[in-house]
């Protein structure tokens, strides 16, 4: 569905490269891990795979289209993106964001009617925030607003989500929260996921397969288990851990032991 | 002895000993190196006969002739301090407003004579002054008392006849009725419209001059609307003047009976020695 | 809700608050004029005063008022959005005074031309507004990554910085007269004398608005940023163009008319968003909508508060503006 294929990316002519040769390819109903530590180039990866930016070299297609050749709306009907925060200039309401959502699937003057309303209302009540449909976004404590973040990319009925490091900003029980809403999306409105993210945790508890970044490069690709070991972790991140299955949480349990000296 | 009465026998102590300092200065010597910041004056002390003790004048001086080889020394605004005292002037004509540099020329020890812009008889005092002051008071009373019996001359030459109720407009945006600018009911223009024989529709505006509005001009109805185009350049004060735009005011008399005066050189407004020509100029226009 | 039901609501509303204002301006005024004789058509029309009062004196400038005033006020919408900040205005860009610049040079240097019934200094300034914008887009465009806010408001402050100094520097070297007439455009001025000025300004408001008109939605994205935005389906490059040029042909055009009047672009709009929220698609027909009423307002203040003389209108917006804004940054701050 998404695929990327020898794909070598720079900000600007004349900027180092930040991504380079990478390939790889998302089918549908998959939860892929894009495991990194800062700076490997995760967020610009997801930002080629969106079709925010054109890659340098290379291509990513999305079902079978070049992504390049597409328009916006084309893309955004069938990809949607959470990013990591949303800095929002205006008082809008989280309905008013969610309803953004619908932005791909509305003609030029077209106003919102039922239909679109009941979409964007599904999407609140998908990920636990109907509640709040009247509350300003800006009020709203950094889990809340992650999730309409996440009811907006729903409005727009994508096939693939693309999530941005998304428990940074979250504290311990709204990173569960979210680990769960995921493996809801996925295994019961079937939407593919891609997650950035270094949060070993979440990689290890949602994901079904993780593409291992460091400085623009993979370094490693494959299910999550074959991925979670000592000796990937160090390569990646340079630390020591200690990886032991967790059956309770159905999942690993990865124990930082302490910074690998290389 | 009361403080009031106190203070009005030092103040007139003061008065006399001023007087008596600045006698015997002028007895002993009329300045000699004179700088004029004002172009008026700088006219009129061609016109008194002091032209020869001119030595340098401001950046807007044009008139008369001889001044244009002069040196400029900055104007209202810019006045060039450094260009002033090394010309060595043992007198310089300033503006009432300029304060730091009165301040500084006070302190160098150079005598300045203040200018302050008023009605039309000030002018006349302030000439008479000028005379006092550079050692041409002859002179200077006889441009006065000329200049006297040419407004009077234009005063009997109207009176008796109807004085039109008149716009006196010196600014206008080129081609429309927009930014006009008229004389209000106070100043020297004022004075010279009210000696030339007319009547002015703004006399109740307690200001020298007045953005109006066309509704105002609606309102007042002025029967003739004088116009001065002025400005700098001489060729241009000549250039045919557009009256056009003053046909959207139909119901004006001046409009209607077609008195749309244009009168043009920048000569008209200024307080000096050709004012009584001006004068004159401005009631052949509202009584031809 | 639906914005489907609330659309109609908030353009009736505000429609007829303007229609009101327009209706109601041109019977006030410094003299007392009577109706009945304005519409009286045995009045001959060149004996009519009250007649040429209300038509000639009034009504065109009421229309300049509502121009104006409309399109400073939909600039700054679009402006606020665009650049994500809610203290943007189309003077925060320096481009009054760029207006300025170009109205002091066409007076300074005596231009005379006319085209197409705007007279020299209108014109000037209108170049200039286009000329600042030109600038900062360039500006901002060559960072290749899209407009950053940052530099955007940076080069506006430097552009004000440079423009005036410009300003300065030309005025030095004017007339005392002609700096003074240049002072008085920089203050507003709506007294157009007649229709043609409207006329000729017409074309470029009616392009604006059309630019304007498809853009309410991509705003409403673009307030989150360029890339969710882009993400959400916007084609960012082009809705910044458009946002861009629509907004500074509004801007020119009304500078054009009535000089830089401040502050409608920002006191306006926040007063829509107070009352309607911050959904462009509403925000922004009623900030055009309610900008003309507001400044047909403020222009009654300014002829009939001295008359005869008068008030710079850029004065009493200023007045009730400054404040404003200030109140404002202390909010958001």
């Amino acid at each position: 569905m998404l695929q990327a294929a020898d794909v070598s990316f720079r900000y600007r002519p004349g900027a180092p490269l930040v991504l380079e040769g990478i390939s790889l390819e998302v089918r549908p109903g998959e939860v892929v891990g894009l495991l990194g530590p800062n700076g490997s180039g995760k967020t610009s990866l997801l930002r080629l795979l969106s079709g925010v930016r054109t890659p340098t070299a290379g291509v990513v297609r999305l079902d079978g289209q070049v992504m390049s050749d597409l328009s916006r709306r084309a893309v955004a009907r069938k990809v949607a993106v959470v990013p990591q925060g949303v800095d929002l200039a205006f008082d809008y309401t989280a309905l008013d964001l969610v309803l953004m959502g619908r932005h791909p699937h509305l003609g030029l003057f077209t106003v919102e009617g039922p239909a679109d309303y009941a979409h964007a209302r599904a999407a609140l009540a998908a990920t636990g925030t109907s509640a709040l449909e009247d509350r300003l976004f800006r009020t709203l404590s950094g889990g809340e607003q992650q999730r309409v973040i996440i009811a907006a990319a729903l409005a727009q009925q994508p096939q693939v989500l693309l999530l941005d490091e998304p428990t940074t900003a979250l504290d311990l029980g709204a990173q569960l929260h979210l680990a769960a809403l995921l493996l809801r999306l996925n295994k019961e409105h079937g939407v593919t996921l891609v997650i950035s993210t270094h949060d070993l945790h979440l990689a290890a508890s949602v994901c079904h397969r993780l593409v291992l970044l460091r400085q623009g490069r993979i370094i490693g690709s494959g299910p999550v288990r074959e991925m979670l070991t000592p000796g990937h972790l160090r390569a990646v991140f340079d630390v020591d851990a200690t990886v032991l299955p967790n059956d309770a949480a159905g999942a690993l349990t990865i124990i930082p032991t302490g910074r690998h000296a290389s | 002895m009361t403080m009031a009465t106190t203070r009005r026998r030092t103040q007139g102590l003061a008065l006399m000993l001023a007087v008596l300092l600045s006698a015997t200065s002028l007895v002993a010597q009329a300045p000699q190196r004179i700088i004029s910041l004002v172009p008026n004056l700088t006219e009129s002390l061609f016109s008194m006969g002091a032209g020869p003790q001119v030595v340098a004048v401001s950046s807007f001086d044009r008139e008369p002739e001889a001044v244009r080889t002069l040196p400029r020394v900055g104007a209202l605004l810019d006045p060039d301090v450094e260009r002033i005292l090394s010309l060595r002037p043992d007198l310089v004509i300033t503006y009432g407003s300029q304060v730091e540099l009165k301040a500084q020329l006070a302190r160098t020890g150079i005598a300045a004579f203040d200018y302050r812009h008023g009605g039309l008889t000030d002018a006349l005092t302030t000439l008479r002054a000028l005379g006092v002051r550079t050692g041409h008071a002859r002179e200077a009373e006889a441009l006065a008392r000329r200049l006297e019996q040419q407004i009077a001359a234009t005063r009997a030459r109207v009176a008796g006849r109807p004085r039109p109720r008149t716009l006196l407009v010196f600014g206008r945006e080129p081609g429309s009725l927009r930014n006009i600018y008229a004389v209000g009911g106070t100043g020297f223009l004022h004075d010279m419209l009210e000696a030339a024989g007319g009547r002015n529709v703004l006399a109740d505006v307690t200001q020298e001059s007045v953005q109006v509005t066309t509704e105002t001009i609606l309102a007042r109805a002025p029967e003739v609307i004088l116009e001065i185009r002025g400005g700098t350049d001489p060729s241009r004060a000549d250039a045919r003047p557009d009256t056009s735009p003053w046909q959207a005011l139909a119901s004006v008399p001046a409009v209607k009976q077609g008195r749309l005066v244009v009168l043009s050189g920048s000569w008209l407004t200024v307080p000096g020695p050709r004012v009584g020509d001006a004068i004159a100029r401005f009631s052949t226009a509202l009584h031809p | 809700m639906m914005v489907r039901q609330r659309l109609p609501l908030v353009l009736a509303v505000s429609s007829l608050a303007t229609l009101a204002t327009i209706v109601w301006a041109p019977t006030v005024g410094s003299t007392p004029i009577s109706l009945a004789r304005v519409f009286d058509p045995a009045i001959d029309w060149a004996s009519n005063v009250d007649a040429q009062i209300f038509f000639v004196a009034r009504l065109p400038r009421v229309l300049a008022g509502a121009l104006v005033g409309a399109a400073l006020a939909a600039a700054g919408v679009v402006l606020q959005a665009l650049l994500r900040n809610p203290l943007a205005t189309p003077f925060t860009l320096g481009v009054s005074s760029g207006a300025a610049l170009g109205a002091m040079l066409a007076t300074a240097f005596h231009l005379e031309a006319t085209l197409l019934g705007i007279s020299a200094v209108p014109l000037a300034s209108f170049t200039g507004a286009m000329l600042a914008t030109a600038i900062v887009y360039g500006l901002a465009a060559s960072q290749r990554r899209g407009l950053s806010t940052n530099v955007l408001l940076l080069a506006g402050v430097t552009l004000n910085a440079f423009f005036s100094a410009l300003i300065l520097f030309v005025q030095y070297f004017a007339d005392m007269t002609d700096a003074l007439r240049a002072v008085r455009w920089l203050m507003g001025d709506l007294d157009v004398g007649t229709l043609a000025p409207l006329a000729g300004a017409l074309p470029l408001l009616l392009l604006a608005a059309a630019a304007m008109a498809v853009l309410p939605r991509a705003l409403n994205l673009l307030t989150m940023g360029d890339e969710v935005a882009a993400s959400r389906g916007v084609d960012v490059h082009r809705a910044q163009r458009l946002a861009f040029l629509s907004a500074s042909l509004a801007t020119g055009a009304a500078v054009s008319l009535g000089g830089p009047v401040g502050f409608i672009g920002i006191i306006v709009p926040h007063l829509v968003r107070l009352i309607v929220g911050a959904d462009h698609r509403l925000v922004l027909p009623a900030s055009t909508l309610l900008g003309a009423a507001f400044l047909v307002l403020c222009d009654v203040v300014a002829r009939t508060l001295l008359a005869p003389v008068e008030v710079p209108v850029g004065i009493i917006t200023a007045v009730i503006g400054g404040p404003f804004f200030l109140w404002l940054l202390v909010r958001h701050a």
